[in-house]
C-alpha cells in the first residue's frame, strides 16, 4: 500500500468540471486534496477536499480578507506593509502570485496537478525551482489548437514542458499532439480516460428506431463543435428526401447556426434548444434515433461516451480520440471530419440497417465505455500517473 | 438642403465609399451632419454630433440625465411632439424618458433628412425623424436583412410605418427587406456602391503564372465570409498538385478557427494571414495576385469584390446575396454555388487552365462594367437624386 499524498488541484476556480469533481471525490478517500481558486462561487463542496482561496476575483472585500489573512499569518511586518502597499496600490496579481506562494507553502504538496495549459503561467517558479513534481492535464482545445494557430503559445508551452514531470491526456491522440510541442524518451506520457459513475447511465432497452429519424447533438455552440457541417448535412437529406428531425440541445440563439437554418430552409427540420439539466439531456437521448458528433476537434468527447453509455447509437467525426472511442461499424460509426456529405451518407446507411445490427452496435457501444471509462478505472489510473511521477521525479533529482 | 446621416462611428479612412458621398455631397451645395455613437479625430470632413452616453454609474447617469434634459428645453415642443408620437404607439413612459434621453442629440437636429446608415441603427428611433419635421431613410446592410431579423423576427414593423424612402444596394436586399414586411407603398432606390476608378486604375495585368500562384480574399475573420469553405476547395487543389500561396488581408474574432482549418486542412505553408492593411497596401498585394476569391455565406454587395474587378482581377465568387449582381458569371468573373467547396475547386481550375486571351477578356470586362456603372460619380448623382425626390 502506496503512502497518502498531499494533493493539489488547480483549474484556477473552486467550480471545476465534472471530470475533474469525480476525480476528486475518488481520490480525496486516500488522500489530502486541495482545490485552490480565485473563482470562490461554489454551491456544492465536494465532501472530503479541502478548498483555498487565494484572493477573489468576484469580491474585493474577500480578496483584500484573503490576501490580509495570509500576509498576517506569515508574520512577517516586512511582508505584512508590502502587502498593504499593494494593496491600496491595487497590484492584484502580485498579492494573488504572493498568496499562492504562501498556500504551497503551507500546504507542501507532494504533487500539483495542473488541470489546463493555460494555467501554467501561475506556476513558473514551481517549475523553475523543481521541488515539487508537476502534473499537466492535456486538453483538446489548448493542445490541439492553440499551439498550432498562436505560434508564441508554441514557444512558450515548449519551453516549460520538459520542465513538467508528468503528463495526462484523455486520449492518445492527445498525447502525439503534446509531443508535436515538445517530445523526449524520459517524457512520461500517460492516457487517463475519461470515467463515469456508469450505474447512473442505464442502458436504454428496447431501442425503436423512430420514424422519422431523430438527430440528436448535445452541447454548447463553438466552431469546433462543426454544427455548421452538420446543417450542411441536414440539407443534402432534404434533399435526397430523407424524413428526419435534427435538434441541437445547447445550440438557441447561435447567430451562425440561426442563420444556416434560415438559409438552408431547415426550419421545419432543425430545432435548436437551450441549455437542459442532464436529467432532461439523457431523457431526449433515450428518445432518439442517433447522436450526430459533427466536431472538427475534441480531446475525447464526453457527450459521446454519454450516449454509448445510455445505448444511443453514435455517429461521430474522427477528429481527436474518437477513433480510441468508436470503431467503425463495431462501437458506432465513423466519418473524416469537415465532410457533410459522408455524415449524410452515414445516415441514410444507418437508416438501412437491420435493427439486430443497431442492437449489437448497442450492445458493443456499452461494452466499450464499461471496459474504458469507468470511475474507479480513472482514479486508479490517476493515482497510479502521480506515484509514477513521484518516483521518476525523484529519481531524476538524486543523479541530477 | 441639410442632411443628417447616423452611423455607429465616423467612416475610417479606407471606407472610400462614405468619405467619396459626403465630399459629393458637400461640393454640391448639401450640409452635411454626422449623428453617431464614437467620436473619431481622423475623421474631419463634416460637424460629427455625439450620441448621449450611457454610464453603468447610476450617479453618473444621474447626471448625464439631468444635463440633457436641461439641453433639450428650448426644444420643448419637439420634445412633445416625439412624446404624443411614442404615446401613439403605446410606449410605456418609462420607456419614453429613456428613448428621449438616448435621442436627445437627434432630437436637437436641423436637418431636411434624417439617414439612418443601416436598418438596425433606426431601431428605438423611428418617430425621431417625424418629430422635428425632417423626412427620414435608412440604408440596408446585410446584417440588417440576413442576420438580424432571423434572430428577433417582426423588428421592423415600427421601421416601416415611420420610414419614407429606402437605399437598397442589391435586389437582393430588397427582395430580403420585401419578405421582413416592407410595403411596396415605400418608394426605394438601388443605388451600388462604388469604386474611385482613380484610385483603382486598371493596369493590365500579365496572367502568365510565372512562380508562386497567388490567391487573395480580403474579408473580415468571420464565418459569413466562409474562409474555411475556400481553404477546403484549396485542399482539394493542393491533392491535386497545385502550388500556390493564399493571402487573407483582413482581421476579425475568428482567427482562431480559420487557422486552425488551415492546420488541418494541411495548408499552414500556403496560407498567408496579412493582418488589416492600409488601402494602398491592399492594393499593392491585390495587384501581385492571380486570382481573386470571395466565398462568401452572405454579403450585401460587397465592395472588396467590386474593387478587385475595378483592378480587372479575375474573381470567382459564391452567389451568395448580391454577390451574383456584383459579378456577371462567366462576363467579368465567375460565380459558384455556395457552400460547396468542390464545387468552388472546380472553378478554380478551369480559370487556372484558361487562355491568357480568355483571361484577359474576362479581366477587360469587369474594369470596365465597374467603370461604367460603378463610379462614384454616378453614385454621388444617384443619391443627390435620392435627396431631392421631395415627393417621397
Amino acid at each position: 500500500m502506496k503512502q497518502p499524498l498531499n494533493i493539489i488541484i488547480f483549474d484556477g476556480s473552486f467550480k471545476t468540471t465534472a471530470f475533474i469533481n469525480r476525480l476528486v471525490k475518488g481520490l480525496g478517500v486516500r488522500h489530502a486534496v486541495y482545490i485552490l481558486g480565485f473563482n470562490e462561487e461554489l454551491n456544492h463542496k465536494i465532501k472530503g477536499v479541502q478548498y483555498v482561496a487565494l484572493g477573489s476575483n468576484q469580491s474585493k472585500v474577500r480578496f483584500v480578507k484573503t490576501t490580509l489573512g495570509y500576509a498576517l499569518q506569515s508574520g512577517s511586518v516586512q511582508k505584512i506593509a508590502l502587502t498593504i502597499k499593494n494593496l491600496f496600490q491595487g497590484n492584484k496579481k502580485q498579492l494573488q502570485e504572493q498568496n499562492l506562494r504562501f498556500v504551497l507553502n503551507s500546504i507542501q504538496p507532494d504533487i500539483i496537478h495542473l488541470q489546463w495549459p493555460s494555467v501554467i503561467s501561475w506556476f513558473e517558479e514551481t517549475l523553475r525551482e523543481q521541488n515539487t513534481p508537476v502534473v499537466l492535464s492535456q486538453r483538446g482545445f489548448h493542445n490541439n489548437v492553440r499551439p498550432f494557430v498562436e505560434p508564441e503559445n508554441f514557444t512558450y508551452l515548449k519551453h516549460w514542458y520538459p520542465k513538467i514531470a508528468g503528463f495526462h491526456s484523455v486520449s492518445k491522440d492527445l498525447i502525439n499532439n503534446g509531443d508535436k510541442i515538445w517530445a523526449s524518451p524520459s517524457k512520461l506520457n500517460r492516457v487517463v480516460y475519461t470515467g463515469l459513475p456508469l450505474s447512473d447511465f442505464s442502458f436504454s432497452s428496447p431501442y425503436n428506431l423512430a420514424q422519422p429519424l431523430k438527430l440528436l447533438s448535445v452541447g454548447r455552440t463553438h466552431w469546433k463543435k462543426g454544427y455548421d457541417y452538420a446543417l450542411q448535412t441536414c440539407c443534402i437529406l432534404k434533399e435526397r428526401k430523407v424524413p428526419f428531425h435534427y435538434s441541437i440541445v445547447g445550440g438557441a440563439g447561435d447567430e451562425e447556426l440561426q442563420f444556416l437554418i434560415a438559409d438552408l430552409g431547415l426550419e421545419n427540420e432543425v430545432s435548436l434548444i437551450g441549455r437542459l439539466p442532464q436529467k432532461e439531456v439523457f431523457r431526449r437521448m433515450h428518445e432518439a434515433s442517433l447522436l450526430l458528433m459533427p466536431s472538427v476537434e475534441e480531446g475525447l468527447p464526453n457527450v459521446v461516451v454519454e450516449a454509448m453509455a445510455l445505448g444511443l447509437p453514435v455517429l461521430s467525426t474522427d477528429c481527436g480520440g474518437v477513433p480510441e472511442l468508436i470503431a467503425d461499424g463495431v462501437t458506432g460509426w465513423v466519418v473524416p471530419v469537415r465532410d457533410a456529405e459522408a455524415m449524410a451518407d452515414g445516415v441514410i446507411r444507418f437508416k438501412g440497417l437491420p435493427q439486430e445490427d443497431i442492437e449489437a452496435v448497442r450492445v458493443a457501444a456499452r461494452k466499450k465505455v464499461e471496459l474504458q471509462h469507468s470511475e474507479e478505472g480513472m482514479v486508479a489510473a490517476m493515482e497510479c500517473l502521480y506515484f509514477e511521477t513521484l518516483s521518476s521525479f525523484s529519481h531524476l533529482k538524486r543523479t541530477k | 438642403m441639410r442632411i443628417g446621416i447616423v452611423l455607429s462611428q465616423p467612416p475610417g479612412y479606407s471606407e472610400t465609399f462614405f468619405r467619396s458621398k459626403i465630399l459629393g455631397l458637400q461640393e454640391n451645395g448639401v450640409e452635411v451632419r454626422l449623428f453617431c455613437q464614437h467620436r473619431n479625430d481622423e475623421f474631419t470632413l463634416c460637424p460629427i454630433v455625439v450620441s448621449p452616453k450611457v454610464s453603468k454609474n447610476p450617479f453618473l447617469q444621474l447626471c448625464f440625465f439631468i444635463k440633457e434634459f436641461v439641453l433639450l428645453l428650448p426644444y420643448l415642443f419637439t420634445v412633445i411632439r416625439y412624446v404624443k408620437l411614442e404615446r401613439a404607439e403605446e410606449t410605456l413612459w418609462v420607456q419614453i424618458i429613456k428613448k428621449v434621453y438616448l435621442n436627445a442629440h437627434l432630437l436637437k437636429a436641423k436637418v431636411d433628412w434624417l439617414h439612418f446608415g443601416f436598418a438596425t441603427m433606426a431601431l428605438g428611433s423611428e418617430t425621431v425623424a417625424k418629430a422635428i419635421g425632417a423626412k427620414m431613410a435608412v440604408s440596408f446592410r446585410g446584417f440588417d436583412m440576413v442576420v438580424y431579423p432571423v434572430k428577433y423576427p417582426g423588428c421592423y414593423t415600427k421601421l416601416w410605418k415611420y420610414v419614407d424612402k429606402v437605399h437598397t444596394i442589391s435586389d437582393y436586399l430588397l427582395e430580403l427587406a420585401k419578405k421582413n414586411g416592407l410595403p411596396d407603398s415605400i418608394p426605394t432606390s438601388k443605388i451600388t456602391p462604388a469604386v474611385a476608378m482613380k484610385i483603382f486604375a486598371h493596369k493590365t495585368s500579365n496572367f502568365k503564372v510565372s512562380n508562386d500562384l497567388v490567391f487573395i480574399t480580403t474579408a473580415r475573420l468571420h464565418w459569413i465570409k466562409g474562409v474555411v469553405s475556400t481553404l477546403e476547395a484549396l485542399a482539394i487543389l493542393k491533392e491535386k498538385g497545385f502550388a500556390f500561396t493564399y493571402k487573407i488581408i483582413g482581421e476579425g474574432k475568428e482567427y482562431e478557427r480559420i487557422a486552425f482549418a488551415a492546420y488541418q486542412l494541411g495548408l499552414k505553408d500556403e496560407v498567408q494571414f496579412l493582418g488589416k492593411l492600409p488601402h494602398e497596401e491592399v492594393q499593392k498585394a491585390l495587384e501581385d495576385a492571380h486570382i481573386y476569391l470571395q466565398y462568401s455565406k452572405q454579403e450585401g454587395f460587397c465592395n472588396a469584390v467590386l474593387e478587385a474587378q475595378a483592378m480587372g482581377k479575375l474573381c470567382i465568387v459564391s452567389n451568395a446575396g448580391g454577390l451574383a449582381e456584383n459579378v456577371l458569371h462567366g462576363q467579368t468573373g465567375w460565380v459558384v454555388a455556395k457552400n460547396n467547396p468542390k464545387a468552388l475547386a472546380n472553378q478554380i481550375e478551369k480559370v487556372l487552365y484558361m487562355t491568357d486571351e480568355e483571361k484577359a477578356h474576362i479581366s477587360k470586362n469587369a474594369s470596365e462594367r465597374v467603370r461604367k456603372e460603378f463610379d462614384t460619380e454616378k453614385q454621388l448623382l444617384a443619391f443627390l437624386d435620392f435627396y431631392k425626390d421631395k415627393n417621397a
